[in-house]
């Protein structure tokens, strides 16, 4: 025997060339005595050379060899083999090792029969890799919700002593969680998302969102699902600290209103005042002159100022008034325009003002007050109304429109009237500010609409041209909206 | 209340302009009483009119009216070489927070050439202050 020319007969030298494994035989001395084609491949250099030379790139032999075993015990054992070329790259195999007996039954060779499989193990490793470091959670668990495997954020956050089933690590608890996603999943073999709230092994509350993704090992049943959960517990809290800044810049903004109220409230004081003064000075100067009709004309004077005060206070208390429940109900948005059109009809008739609506009829009914509501509508209509009345256009015009745009309530009064111009427009928000001839208005009228705006989470605004007209807007987001008393909601 | 004082030669006119019949009413009884001629106007528009019919000596205005703010009618006034020497007052209930006076008045005006009113009077107004105030500059007209 000699090992530098084969020793194997055709077809058997065929068949032993073209099997795709690397097939070679080693002697008692750890000698490469043959080798197929495809062994000699990635390791060309093995006449006559150790194995342990050829593969381990090693000058003595392997601890732990698996040939030695087998020219000891005979057996045929399967081991996985690390093994490195000659240019240092890293092969990973499946080697089969089995003893080849002689005629009296001893072994003098040992045949290795390996499977390259280090795609394969790269693979593995990737998918590891993906598994320790994907930035969720993510656990691998059996029927029996029993963790089989987990990785390594999943065991940081969850792993609590003595813990071996997912509701126990998820939640502390000791049985399966109501609506958990892993149980559909396991009955349908479809993939489910929910909502969860969990316990980490500090006893802190943990939000999380878990994809239960059904694994079928053997292709039939699914006795695997893969639990992947991504902590959003900072979105959670994101979330209400936006919800408590809303409702905070509610409040301010409601008492910046008050705070203008008041500012504005001192400016119409003044206006009564100096006409209280006015109407004594007259009086006085009547009574001075004998002049009866001056007395009168003062007295007069007095009174109107008298009545003003009165009706101020009513106004105030009725803005003041802010704060109180608003009475709020399911109602439709584009009712509350009808009604308000409904009531102006005659008014714009008489004043030679054309009304025109656009409602949009499909709007869904929101959580309102319809008479605040209604309210600020007519407040802004009869405005409009007052602004075209001064005007001297020849085809005066008011349109009225409802509609929903972008899950806001959206209602729209437009004007062709006197429109305004800047010192008007900044002052419009303002208390006791109106261009209305004495005796009209407060002024309240917008303070109020906005209040009212406000307290249903919305806002006004207002686009104005001198000399061509104003349009008043107040939007209502539907996410803003007050919520229902329970009694109503039921309904 | 119109300008229903006999107007005589001598008697210096003052024309006020005020959405308050009120105002005008006590404002323009308290001039009469110290010896002026007043004329009156309910509104900018009309104010302006009688300012050009009847070239007064003194303007008392105010800002917030109908029609025509007493900010416009001021710059329309100034912009006109016939009524720009007349003298104006602003007597206006807005001050503080919302303030008519020194820059906030200027920015609302146009023309930036234009220059700031003589004098701003509060409502309510100062009696004595505002007629010593028109007193001096109307040359000490007649006393009472």
């Amino acid at each position: 025997m000699t090992a530098t020319r084969s020793r194997i007969e055709w077809p058997t030298k065929a068949l032993f060339d073209h099997i795709p494994l690397d097939i070679i035989v080693i002697d008692r001395d750890f000698t490469i005595v043959e080798a197929n084609k495809q062994a000699q491949k990635t390791y060309p250099d093995w006449r006559s050379k150790k194995c342990y030379a050829v593969y381990k790139q090693r000058k003595k032999k392997c601890p732990n060899c698996g040939a030695v075993k087998t020219f000891k015990d005979g057996k045929t054992r399967v081991e996985h083999s690390e093994n490195i070329d000659a240019q240092g790259n890293t092969h990973h195999y499946m080697v089969h090792i089995s003893p080849y007996r002689d005629k009296k039954g001893d072994i003098p060779y040992v045949i290795e029969m390996a499977v390259d499989i280090t795609d394969r193990v790269n693979l593995e490793r990737e998918y590891r890799l993906l598994f320790d470091n994907v930035p969720c959670y993510v656990s691998v668990i059996d029927k029996n919700f029993k963790v089989v495997d987990s990785n390594a954020l999943f065991r940081q956050t969850f792993s609590k002593r003595g813990a071996r089933y997912c509701y126990e690590m998820y939640k502390g608890r000791d049985k399966v969680c109501a609506k958990c996603p892993a149980v559909r999943a396991f009955r349908t073999g479809e993939r489910y998302t929910s909502l969860q709230v969990g316990m980490d092994k500090e006893g802190n509350k943990t939000h999380y969102m878990v994809t239960a993704a059904p694994f079928k090992r053997n292709g039939r049943a699914v006795d695997r699902v893969i639990e992947m959960s991504l902590d959003v517990s900072a979105m959670i809290k994101l979330q209400e600290k936006l919800q408590q800044v809303e409702k905070e810049k509610m409040e301010v903004e409601r008492f910046a209103a008050v705070g203008q109220t008041v500012a504005g409230l001192a400016h119409g004081v003044k206006n009564i005042l100096m006409g209280l003064e006015g109407g004594m000075y007259v009086v006085n100067s009547g009574l001075q002159r004998n002049d009866n009709e001056l007395v009168s004309s003062g007295w007069k004077m007095l009174q109107s100022n008298i009545d003003k005060i009165s009706s101020v206070v009513k106004e105030y208390l009725q803005f003041a008034r802010g704060g109180s429940e608003i009475d709020v109900q399911m109602v439709s948005p584009v009712a509350i325009a009808k009604d308000v059109l409904d009531l102006y009809q005659d008014l714009a008739k008489q004043s030679g003002i054309t009304l025109i609506s656009h409602l949009q009829d499909d709007i869904r009914k929101a959580p309102l007050d319809p008479e605040g509501i209604h309210t600020c509508v007519a407040n802004l209509m009869s405005n409009a109304i007052d602004a075209c009345v001064v005007s001297d256009k020849k085809r005066k015009r008011i349109e009225l429109s409802c509609f929903e745009k972008d899950r806001t309530v959206v209602y729209e009064v437009k004007d062709n009237g006197t429109g305004m111009d800047y010192e008007v427009k900044k002052k419009v928000f303002s208390n006791f500010f109106t261009t209305k001839a004495s005796g009209q208005g407060t002024g309240l009228g917008l303070l109020i609409t906005r209040r009212i705006v406000f307290e249903h989470g919305g806002k006004v605004s207002f686009e104005s041209t001198l000399g061509r007209g104003t349009l008043f807007r107040i939007e209502l987001p539907r996410k803003r909206l007050p919520k229902l008393k329970k009694a109503e909601s039921k309904k | 209340m119109a300008a229903k004082a006999g107007k005589s030669e001598a008697k210096k006119t003052v024309l006020i302009i005020d959405d308050e019949p009120d105002i005008v009413t006590y404002l323009g009884l308290l001039l009469e009483n110290q010896g002026y001629a007043v004329i009156s106007a309910l509104d900018g528009q009309e104010g302006l009119e009688l300012a050009k019919r009847e070239r007064p000596d003194l303007v008392c205005l105010d800002i917030m009216m109908p029609r025509k703010t007493g900010v416009a009618l001021y710059g329309e006034m100034k912009a006109d070489p016939k009524l720009k020497k007349i003298p104006c007052v602003i007597i206006s209930a807005y001050e503080s927070a919302y303030s008519f006076k020194g820059q906030a008045f200027r920015r609302m005006v146009q023309d930036k050439s234009i220059p700031e009113p003589l004098r701003f009077f509060e409502k309510p107004i100062d009696i004595p202050a505002f007629l010593g105030f028109v007193d001096g500059l109307l040359n000490k007209a007649k006393k009472k």
